[in-house]
């Protein structure tokens, strides 16, 4: 994918890195290997941004729906993967492909549409310096690209800050490592995927038999593990309960995934539940990734914050 | 038999429309599922299109050709391919959007109750949908 000369070309998979990297980590990293130049710096054009996934993404495995993100990270140069959950992994798969290169950068704030072995640019302009939910539910209700899962960054990686994360599915991050700033640095506001193609095994029934088998009743009924309750959402083919909506009442925000609950509650003593649903809120609009320093400093400046997450043109989803 | 779905459970993990087309059509394919799940993950509020196997059965009746007929025994609605002609006016006809186009082999996709043992329900981790005989 090619972003200056608005270019995509289509390479096929090699067989022998299927075996030797195996899954969307290993060959993210073998494609960032490819080509690498020591003079490129991680927000250059030139810089390439891998997305991978594994072999058993779009199947009913648990917890397959993993994507690799990679690219050289902003903040030191090094390589940086990291993986984002939602069903944007499977929605790739589906649309018939394993993984997108992209390299360039676009003239104009762009989106790409990853659709049935198609791809397309798309203009940004109405979405750049939007908030990263409302960038992705102005995707999903355009007709073209009607609900579709979309990888999308906030306005904190289109000021090219180098923790800025990309959200898909409102609160599954991909950050830390500033994934988010190389895809500002491409003028890249959003990735939407949507396949309509299929996946295939080579035992279908003793696939089906095995991932059954491997459930278990025993694991379906152990209420702790599993997203059952309202507002809860699960990733593609992987139902456990690791993400919480909250009810809307203290902000008109997704929030609350475990992980944050666990920086908020055990490392900065942070478990006042309006505080903390308010901090994560901005964190997942802007893409700040909620690692407990922010989290604290959000919290210390909480007034500000609500202030800003009420503005309309911060609010993530309406109605 | 019929099935029951309860979009207050459903989490979105769209395991019933990866496994309704892993056993109808031989491969994981949403697109190619006869259930279907509208999960706004924004929200997280589910809507599931799903066969009702209602009383009236516009499909049976939308059919000129005698190809959608209501499986005495079960209570579903089967199509018979061989006679299908791809008219969709079932498609068309029914009044809960479950019925659905194939966009391979460009049929009509009713729910067939996987003869009594739905697959979807047996894959749903929450239980949100169950069967009603």
């Amino acid at each position: 994918m090619d972003l200056t000369h608005r270019k995509a070309s289509e390479e096929p998979l090699p067989v022998e890195w299927q075996i030797e990297y195996l899954g969307g980590r290993g060959l993210a990293y073998r494609y960032l290997l490819d080509g690498l130049n020591r003079e490129v710096g991680p927000l250059d054009p030139e810089c390439k941004m891998v997305l991978m996934v594994g072999p058993l993404a779009g199947t009913l495995v648990p917890t397959s729906s993993w994507m690799a993100v990679a690219a050289q990270s902003p903040a030191n140069g090094k390589f940086a993967c990291d993986m984002v959950g939602g069903g944007a992994a499977a929605e790739l798969k589906f649309a018939g492909y394993d993984g997108i290169i992209i390299s360039g950068k676009a003239a104009v704030p762009t989106f790409l549409y990853v659709t049935d072995q198609r791809i397309t640019f798309e203009r940004a302009n109405t979405l750049w310096g939007t908030g990263a939910q409302e960038a992705e539910r102005a995707i999903q209700e355009k007709k073209w690209t009607y609900r579709a899962r979309v990888l999308v960054i906030g306005p904190d990686g289109e000021k090219l800050a180098p923790s800025a994360c990309l959200t898909s599915d409102g609160r599954r991050q991909g950050g830390k490592v500033g994934l988010g700033a190389v895809m500002g640095s491409k003028n890249l506001k959003a990735v939407a995927l949507r396949g309509h193609g299929g996946v295939r095994v080579a035992d279908m029934p003793g696939f089906l038999d095995f991932i059954l088998e491997y459930w278990g009743e025993g694991a379906r009924e152990n209420r702790g593990r599993w997203a059952r309750a309202e507002g809860e959402a699960a990733c593609v083919s992987c139902p456990t309960g690791c993400g919480y909506l909250s009810d809307g009442e203290v902000s008109d925000f997704p929030a609350n995934e475990a992980a944050t609950i666990w920086d908020s509650l055990a490392v900065c003593r942070l478990w006042r539940p309006p505080l903390d649903i308010l901090a994560e809120a901005f964190c997942r609009v802007t893409g700040v990734p909620t690692t407990p320093e922010v989290l604290r400093q959000a919290g210390e400046r909480i007034e500000t914050l609500e202030r800003l997450l009420t503005d309309s043109t911060m609010a993530g989803r309406r109605g | 038999m019929r099935l029951r779905c309860d979009s207050a459970r459903c989490n979105g993990c769209k395991a019933c429309e990866l496994a309704c087309s892993a056993a109808h059509a031989g491969e994981f394919s949403p697109a190619r599922s006869r259930i279907r799940i509208h999960f706004d993950a924004l929200i997280g509020k589910a809507g599931i299109d799903f066969c009702h196997s209602c009383g009236k059965a516009p499909c049976v009746r939308a059919c000129t050709y005698g190809a959608c007929t209501r499986d005495e025994e079960l209570g579903t609605i089967k199509i018979d391919y061989a006679s299908c002609v791809a008219c969709y006016a079932c498609v068309e006809a029914c009044p809960f959007g479950a019925d659905f186009v194939d966009p391979v082999e460009h049929v009509p996709l009713i729910c067939d109750g996987c003869g009594g043992d739905p697959t979807c329900a047996k894959f749903c981790p929450t239980r949100a949908i169950t069967v009603a005989r």
